[in-house]
């Protein structure tokens, strides 16, 4: 007996079927975990379309990093529709779409990110209103000036252990 | 903490940079100097996990299905070629040297 594979979600294509909803060639998001060949009753999978969108995406922002990032945005709070997000974790796959879904909502945001390659991505490359590293001891006061206006909303994606940042 | 507005909303969906963590943290032990701000700011803290969620994927989909591919929501992958890979590739998620998604592709 060996163990389950590792889980995770996969892309996958459909090698034969006899499901009336999934025929041979259709390309799929599974939860068959890392491996080469996997059954499936078809209650467990997801058909994607290549021409909707690319296939990868399925395991980024169209995928449970960003469905993670877009519930955690939309319907946990009932955020009010101005004011600061800060969004800790910010360069990562979920954080990264909910700094995005923050501009795209109107909200000031600042993204919080561990070292200076990170901070020069959540600045320039999504062009966020500002952006912390959590690393270096100096950013406490520009924590303050940069949350100042706003209520400030917190989605919090990786621990920064509670430092005095 | 200390920069909350008073009634900040905090969403928590997770906290994987502390997942392998065997022990608490060694140091200063800042958790009642936490509550009590969570009390001076009435900051509201609200947590999920999406495995309870999940009958909200079809509307998620409706949404950023065409923020994704119009380009106004951007994101990183980075591609490994071999299963055989998959280990030390893995452990890279957690020690900050990654950026964005990482996906592995298995070599045909």
């Amino acid at each position: 007996m060996i163990d389950p594979p590792m889980g995770g979600p996969t892309i996958a294509v459909v090698e034969e079927s006899n499901h009336p909803d999934f025929e041979s060639g259709d390309h799929i998001q599974t939860w068959s975990g890392w491996q080469d060949y996997a059954v499936s009753n078809g209650s467990d999978i997801r058909k994607l379309d290549p021409d909707v969108a690319p296939l990868t995406t399925a395991l980024g922002p169209l995928g449970l990093p960003g469905f993670t990032a877009w519930y955690g945005m939309t319907k946990v709070h009932d955020f009010k529709p101005a004011g600061s997000l800060v969004v800790t974790g910010a360069a990562g796959g979920v954080g990264s779409t909910a700094a995005q879904l923050g501009k795209l909502r109107g909200y000031r945001v600042v993204g919080v990110a561990g070292g200076a390659k990170k901070v020069d991505f959540l600045e320039n490359g999504l062009g966020l209103d500002g952006a912390i590293d959590y690393r270096r001891p100096t950013s406490r006061s520009r924590y303050g000036a940069l949350c100042l206006t706003g209520s400030t909303h917190f989605s919090r994606t990786s621990v920064d252990r509670f430092s005095p940042c | 903490m200390e920069h909350f507005n008073r009634d900040a909303k905090m969403t928590l969906c997770g906290t994987i940079s502390d997942y392998s963590e065997t022990e608490l943290p060694k140091g200063i032990n800042y958790l009642p100097r936490l509550i009590t701000l969570i009390h001076y700011r009435f900051v509201s803290i609200k947590a999920f996990a999406t495995p309870f969620v999940m009958d909200a994927m079809p509307e998620f989909l409706a949404e950023m299905t065409p923020l994704v591919t119009s380009g106004k929501i951007v994101y990183g992958e980075e591609f490994v070629d071999g299963f055989a890979k998959l280990p030390e590739t893995l452990l890279t998620l957690f020690d900050g040297t990654h950026n964005g998604k990482k996906l592995i592709v298995r070599a045909d």
